[in-house]
């Protein structure tokens, strides 16, 4: 149904998230499904251009009748030094990603900071798998199960991972 | 008495924070000229609020209240009214909780 590829400079990711909309919303999806690609592609390009610093951004989608890829990566500065920017004082890249999957924010106001976290519950809903690569971290998230992995060479910036299958599902009940 | 305002809102994707700052800026804008106002948002070409919009939405209009304006949305999509009430909802109940 969806295959998209592409490498995007990181001033072009305005009009770059515009036409992977018009992209998305050209095929059909089971009830909330669209909603659910076009919330988490959008908060992780907020997440970029909030934080990131990146010059770079990549972006993979492949959904086909049953199944839903979607990987988006940056080369910023990682999850670690963005809280550390903020006076915030994650341990390590392991620590850092798992404040930003609790909704752990790098700003200062309320609400702010539930990009990943939300996205984690949704996935959580559709029984799917949510991988997050900072640093020298990586998490796996599947089955209510959480594993860490050490990433050897490390990544620079971040890399979100997220695994479905297709399926109808209540949106706006699941997003908190 | 307060008068009314219209503002027609052009674009179909409201992502990021910065779409809810120009909309800020248009409408203090507005109140310079004359204040104590109440405006309509035209949401009829909107087909998409990330949630990053709707949150620095809210703390506009928030913002704008206290300066004694008064923001109304009009032809939001049912979806886009949905998401915006569950927003505002959860911000209220965050603030509860965070509130001594």
């Amino acid at each position: 149904m969806i295959k998209y590829e592409k490498k995007i400079n990181f001033q072009n990711i305005d009009q770059e998230l515009i036409n992977i909309f018009k992209k998305i919303e050209s095929s059909k999806f089971p009830k909330g499904f669209l909603d659910f690609i076009n919330y988490s592609v959008s908060e992780l390009f907020v997440n970029i251009k909030e934080h990131s610093k990146a010059e770079i951004v990549w972006i993979k989608i492949d959904i086909n009748m049953k199944n839903c890829f979607i990987e988006i990566s940056d080369n910023g500065i990682g999850l670690r030094k963005s809280y550390l920017l903020k006076k915030i004082y994650p341990k390590d890249d392991f620590v850092a990603i798992e404040f930003a999957l609790s909704g752990l924010s790098t700003k200062d106001s309320q609400e702010r900071g539930f990009g990943l976290y939300s996205i984690k519950k949704l996935v959580s809903v559709l029984k799917g798998e949510m991988i997050v690569e900072s640093g020298l971290a990586k998490i796996i998230i599947k089955d209510n199960q959480t594993i860490s992995q050490k990433i050897p060479k490390g990544f620079q910036g971040v890399k979100t991972i997220l695994k479905t299958s297709i399926k109808a599902f209540d949106f706006y009940k699941a997003v908190e | 008495m307060k008068k009314k305002h219209s503002i027609a809102i052009l674009k179909k994707y409201l992502i990021f924070r910065e779409d809810a700052r120009k909309i800020s800026a248009i409408i203090q804008n507005e109140n310079k000229k004359e204040r104590n106002k109440t405006f309509y948002l035209d949401f009829s070409k909107t087909n998409f609020f990330s949630r990053s919009f709707i949150d620095e939405f809210l703390n506009m209009i928030d913002d704008l209240r206290k300066k004694k304006s008064i923001i109304k949305t009009i032809n939001l999509k049912p979806q886009l009214e949905k998401f915006l009430k569950r927003v505002e909802k959860r911000k209220q109940n965050i603030k509860k909780e965070t509130t001594f």
